[in-house]
């Protein structure tokens, strides 16, 4: 599989002190990579950088081949970030929010009015596209926080906890189109607190702490890091070993 | 491509029914309390269509002969002048109701003004100094009219001098309009998908910037039509005024979203942002009677708003300012120097995080 993103050596620091530490992940074509980390672990500031929110202090982001930052303009049509926030406007009606996140990547026209009815289509939500976001409950604004994101088509989908505070309906929900978009051709990077999220998701997981990947690979390959017999162990169990159970956000 | 943005952004503003109350009817509601609150206090400045005046010649006065011609001018002009034989020039104002009296003497005239009765006491020597400074032709034979009134003859009243400025001073208020969809933007940090997208500083600026103005000053627009109709205010050139309107929010917006740049904070944007619109209208006649400000000239001079303030009402009162440009050349340097800023600033803090 070919290389679509390539972190190499992306640092950042807050008042001196590490919060991204020569950070170098490279994530396949295809793949759904699943990031896990605890509280500041600095997965949130890592994808802040691959999306360009954040300036890097070192070290750069390869995306399909080429410097991300120096060719923004060409290359940020086919990235899509769904971010932990409801980044979409209460006082707009569904497909309104989905219209004006897709028209940022240049889709106009009927094709934009397409892209509207695909995009709210697949996150279930065609029905209630005339009413204001404002109205929606948790689990619809989460659902409509993709659709603003998937409307131009992007081959990499970056999701920063997606599923945060909604019921086990709309997580599978949101789980399920997760994989559908993988299975048409997109690529996914994928982060959670949930482990059983990452797990029944990830083609291959990284689990941060301090900055630094401390480990990598399938959900198998890192049980196997602890204990032999891979039944007797969660991820979670895997993740609690490795990082540590001491609280970080005191 | 920011098109569906800004079409977006001015929904978002459009439907905030807050927006309605501050920029039309706040206005209207204002305006109409000081029309009624002040409408005594600039009556002074009502023009006047007729009055009467008293008049004595005395024995040995030399221009007895052109007195005839003096009052047929006065009549053209609606200056009745009646002759009182006896009794004093103040009792005979007073008790008569007079426009002023004239005492024409050996040496020219001595003239007692109404206290009043300011206007027609101004008109009236104005009417004779003309005559008497040979502006006005006067003799038996042909008499050549050509009196034009003093300009505060047709000055401003109450209702459309606090009907204009009311709506310049909440024009000036713009940035509330994007109060909401700032903090929107910033608490869902919307902003960063803006970022993550291909958007430059100048096309996330002019997104915030064009909508923005279209609704403020389709709310003030509003609000000129409905005092227009509702309360009777006068605009007298509607082209120029609108236009004066229409620079005036977009300076005040483009100043105030630099203001938002550079703080980063909508609470901190508010309260700078209120305190100089209402010191420059405290200084450019907002709370003063037809700018009879106690401020000099070069001091009302700072204030934009002072600018725009008698531009608009001196076209309403005489159909032509000379303030009109000054007021223009104003505004269009606030809006170039505060986008430049602001597109400075935006450029810096995207590159900076």
């Amino acid at each position: 599989m070919e290389t679509i993103l390539k972190t190499i050596d992306l640092t950042k620091k807050y008042d001196n002190k590490a919060v991204v530490d020569n950070l170098n992940i490279e994530i396949k074509e295809g793949e759904i990579f699943g990031l896990l980390g605890p509280n500041g672990a600095g997965k949130s500031t890592t994808m802040n950088m691959i999306c360009n929110i954040v300036k890097p202090d070192y070290g750069s982001v390869e995306f399909m081949g080429k410097d991300f930052r120096k060719n923004k303009k060409e290359l940020s049509k086919d990235l899509g970030y769904i971010p932990q926030n409801l980044a979409i406007h209460g006082s707009l009606k569904a497909w309104e929010n989905v219209e004006l996140f897709t028209s940022l990547y240049g889709i106009k026209g009927e094709k934009l009015k397409e892209r509207i009815d695909e995009a709210l289509l697949y996150v279930g939500l065609s029905d209630r596209r005339n009413d204001y976001a404002r109205k929606f409950s948790g689990g619809m604004k989460r659902r409509l926080n993709i659709a603003c994101a998937i409307g131009h088509h992007p081959r990499l989908l970056i999701f920063d906890e997606p599923t945060v505070g909604i019921d086990p309906q709309s997580r599978n929900f949101i789980l399920e189109k997760i994989k559908e978009s993988n299975k048409n051709g997109a690529t996914v990077i994928y982060t959670s607190h949930y482990m059983e999220e990452v797990e029944a998701i990830c083609t291959r997981i990284a689990i941060m702490d301090n900055g630094k990947i401390i480990a990598s690979g399938t959900s198998d390959e890192l049980k196997k890091l602890v204990v032999d017999d891979i039944s007797k162990i969660t991820l979670e169990e895997v993740f609690l070993e490795l990082t540590g159970k001491k609280l970080r956000d005191l | 491509m920011i098109r569906y943005l800004i079409k977006n952004n001015f929904k978002i503003m459009f439907r905030n029914s807050v927006n309605i109350l501050m920029f039309v009817l706040c206005p209207i509601i204002v305006s109409a309390v000081l029309i009624s609150a002040f409408s005594t206090l600039l009556e002074s400045y009502k023009p006047v269509s007729s009055f009467e005046v008293g008049y004595r010649v005395e024995d040995d006065c030399e221009f007895e002969g052109y007195i005839d011609s003096i009052k047929e001018i006065g009549k053209e002009n609606g200056i009745s002048f009646i002759e009182y034989k006896s009794g004093t020039p103040k009792s005979l104002v007073d008790d008569y109701g007079l426009g002023g009296f004239v005492e024409f003497d050996q040496n020219g005239y001595t003239l007692y003004e109404s206290e009043d009765k300011n206007v027609e006491g101004a008109t009236l020597e104005y009417m004779l100094s003309a005559i008497f400074n040979g502006s006005i032709a006067v003799n038996e034979n042909d008499i050549s009219i050509n009196v034009e009134f003093p300009e505060h003859a047709a000055a401003v009243n109450s209702t459309d001098y606090y009907g204009i400025i009311y709506i310049v001073y909440f024009g000036g208020c713009a940035i509330v309009c994007a109060a909401g969809l700032f903090s929107q933007e910033k608490k869902n940090r919307i902003y960063e998908r803006l970022k993550v997208s291909n958007l430059s500083s100048v096309q996330i600026y002019l997104s915030r910037l064009i909508p923005l103005v279209l609704v403020v000053f389709m709310g003030i627009g509003a609000a000129s039509i409905i005092s227009a109709f509702v309360l009777g205010v006068h605009w007298g050139n509607i082209a120029l005024s609108a236009l004066l309107l229409l620079l005036m929010v977009l300076a005040a917006t483009a100043f105030e979203i630099m203001i938002y740049y550079i703080s980063n904070s909508m609470l901190a944007t508010v309260i700078i942002s209120f305190g100089l619109v209402w010191i420059m209208g405290f200084i450019g006649g907002s709370f003063e009677t037809y700018m009879l400000s106690g401020f000099s000239d070069s001091v009302k001079n700072c204030s934009p708003i002072y600018h725009v303030n008698r531009a608009l009402v001196e076209l309403s009162s005489m159909g032509k300012s000379d303030y009109v440009l000054s007021a223009i050349i104003y505004l269009t340097v606030i809006t170039i120097i505060s986008s430049l800023v602001s597109v400075v600033v935006g450029s810096i803090r995207r590159l900076d995080r």
